[in-house]
């Protein structure tokens, strides 16, 4: 597939959101905190997504898992897993697809994990639901698993309880169990933020390394570009429940249209970079309450014009078969 | 556990040992004796025969000296008499203990097998009316007064409908498991209804808190049926505080209650206790005070020992990383 054309993933796509809008009710006044995302994942790619705190990166991954709090809710649009609209399916079918289909992990490796049933049972109870394996089936099987998430002795810490086990211990704990009936998506909420950063990075090396061994594909968000620049082949940018930018990482990175994504990237600490004080955004993410009219990024940007404040800019091809959605990227390139 | 067992046990008699000195100092502590009553009850009693009378039965001895014999006498074994009742004080507790054990064995299993499920069908519920209308329920049962309850039950069952017996431990001249329990019935409806309500609300109040949690949403995640993510995850972390709090309430269950016995004329533990304070039957609310005393110990041990079995991050020492 030509990626000149659409920011379109390079394989097959696997995951397609066609303008998912999600809703919440807040004070008996529903908000829209996710509005007309659009984006597609392939088979066996990564796609990241980010965003800073509030702009709708987890509630897009709970919609997609269909596990929205119950405030929330999918008020529009279409979440395309392999062919059918998961978005459309009942409770029994789509329950039938979590972890066997589309499986997570959490942001927090401590709270994610049953504290009172062993790591193991935690692991066997996917198989035993998805696989009809038996008990004992079942828990050779996580025993292979815990040994393919790289956890030593796994048979002396299969009876452990999670409170024994480290952070990193567990948020492998977390990724046996999610890909325990070998989802062809695994969605990865800031699958580090919580943990040690030497810890992080064997996180992301087992992440790749299982990624090449199951041919899954990944949806990992984070607000955190050095762990997005580590695992995505292509970025996700999101504002306000908004997508402003999608395109190959690589280029995202090294050359951001957006001026949002510009100044996420500035925002960001490098080692062996200038010392002195970051660049900030800014300004605040706007509430989602405040009526959006125009581009949502508008208030923030020092580049904004009238234009901006009057009409939402739709995704236009950058340069570097980048997709952006800023009025000034579709001036630069023209109709 | 179990060497942790036997020192908690022994903790236990330590705090047994200090609260029979300071049950008995109360008691001796209290305005008027056995004599005043008795001297009072007799008026050709001279001043100079009570005088007598307490020296006899060493009334007039310190306290600390009294208790000191009081202490040797019991370690042997020897309770002493019930003034009113004119036995040995163990053989006028140990069948009313019967009794109470009877009662609130069964109606705190009552309050249970009511409370429990509907904590849980309501804490899924939350925020709704129907968990309102538990919620609204379970607070009536705590705060509904037991007498007017005893009352109305009273009222329907034995009077106007006639399917239950008022009160009694049995009909007089039949021996039967079936006419005890009969005459348990409304007793045992009457402190359930009472003790459910807050049960209720525990149990509702730890399942809406696990619910919460990440790991639940994460069951949920797996693709686990909503019956295994509510059984097997949910529920297991909610019953171990509830089973806490319920635990710690069993011990006081056997001190009685006093107005239930009252009203159903059961012989219970509340009754004699009270009726022993009043007729200044030092004996019998001695003893009677130590054993709800050492049940309640026991009870807060079980309740610990549950805990840790419920929960795995509970060491039993006490303290968790």
């Amino acid at each position: 597939m030509d990626r000149e054309l659409d920011g379109a993933p390079l394989t097959a796509p696997l995951l397609e959101l066609d303008g998912l809008t999600v809703a919440v009710t807040v004070a008996g006044r529903s908000v829209t905190v996710v509005d007309g995302l659009a984006f597609a994942l392939g088979t066996g790619e990564t796609l990241g997504l980010v965003g800073e705190s509030g702009s709708g990166k987890t509630m897009t991954a709970l919609a997609i898992m269909r596990l929205l709090p119950p405030a929330a809710r999918i008020a529009g649009g279409r979440v395309q897993l392999a062919g059918e609209d998961l978005a459309a399916l009942d409770e029994g079918a789509m329950r039938r697809r979590r972890g066997r289909r589309v499986a997570m992990i959490f942001q927090e490796p401590i709270t994610a994990l049953d504290p009172v049933m062993t790591v193991g049972n935690q692991i066997a109870e996917v198989l035993v639901a998805h696989d009809g394996l038996t008990r004992r089936q079942a828990r050779a099987e996580a025993m292979a698993l815990l040994d393919a998430v790289g956890i030593a002795l796994p048979a002396a810490r299969l009876d452990e309880y999670p409170h024994r086990l480290s952070g990193g211990m567990r948020q492998r704990i977390g990724i046996a169990a999610a890909i325990a009936a070998r989802p062809a998506l695994l969605i990865a909420d800031e699958p580090t933020t919580a943990l040690d950063v030497t810890v992080q990075a064997e996180i992301v090396d087992l992440l790749l390394e299982l990624q090449a061994r199951l041919g899954m594909a990944i949806l990992v968000i984070s607000h955190n570009l050095g762990l997005i620049s580590e695992l995505a082949d292509r970025i996700a940018v999101i504002y306000a429940g908004r997508l402003v930018e999608i395109g190959a990482a690589t280029d995202v990175l090294a050359a951001p249209a957006h001026p949002y994504t510009r100044g996420l990237i500035a925002a960001t600490p490098r080692i062996g970079g200038p010392r002195g004080r970051l660049a900030t955004i800014p300004g605040m993410v706007p509430g989602f309450a405040e009526s959006a009219v125009g581009c949502r990024f508008a208030p923030r940007c020092t580049l904004a014009f009238d234009r901006c404040r009057s009409e939402v800019p739709a995704l236009a091809a950058a340069a570097g078969g980048r997709h952006a959605a800023c009025h000034l990227v579709a001036a630069e390139v023209g109709p | 556990m179990i060497r942790v067992i036997a020192g908690r046990s022994l903790e236990s008699l330590v705090v047994l040992l200090l609260m029979s000195l300071v049950i008995y100092a109360l008691i001796g502590l209290m305005p008027g004796d056995p004599i005043d009553l008795m001297v009072q009850g007799d008026p050709r009693l001279t001043p100079a025969d009570a005088a007598r009378l307490k020296a006899l039965y060493g009334l007039d001895r310190p306290l600390l000296e009294r208790y000191g014999n009081w202490l040797l006498a019991a370690l042997g074994g020897e309770f002493g008499y019930s003034r009113l009742h004119n036995q040995p004080a163990l053989a006028v507790i140990l069948p009313r203990l019967g009794n109470t054990c009877w009662l609130m064995g069964a109606s705190f299993l009552l309050s249970l097998a009511i409370a429990l499920p509907i904590g849980v069908w309501s804490a899924l519920r939350a925020r709704t009316g129907a968990d309102y209308a538990v919620n609204l329920a379970a607070l009536a049962g705590i705060s509904l007064p037991t007498f007017w309850l005893a009352l109305m039950l009273i009222t329907l069952f034995a009077v106007q409908l006639q399917w239950l017996p008022a009160g009694g431990l049995q009909t007089i001249g039949v021996e039967s498991v079936a006419d005890r329990a009969r005459h348990l019935v409304l007793p045992v409806v009457c402190l359930a209804v009472t003790h459910a309500g807050a049960y209720t609300r525990f149990m509702r109040a730890a399942m809406v808190e696990v619910l919460r949690l990440d790991f639940v949403r994460a069951a949920r995640a797996k693709g686990l049926s909503e019956t295994r993510v509510l059984f097997a995850h949910a529920l297991p972390n909610a019953l171990a505080p509830t089973v806490t709090v319920v635990a710690l309430s069993f011990g006081a269950l056997f001190s009685g209650a006093l107005v239930t016995e009252t009203m159903f004329a059961q012989l219970g533990m509340g009754k004699l206790v009270y009726d022993s304070i009043m007729g200044n039957d030092y004996n019998v609310a001695l003893v009677a005070l130590l054993l709800a005393t050492a049940l309640t110990l026991a009870a807060n041990l079980a309740a610990d020992v549950l805990y840790a079995w419920l929960d795995p991050r509970v060491t039993f020492a006490g303290r968790t990383p």
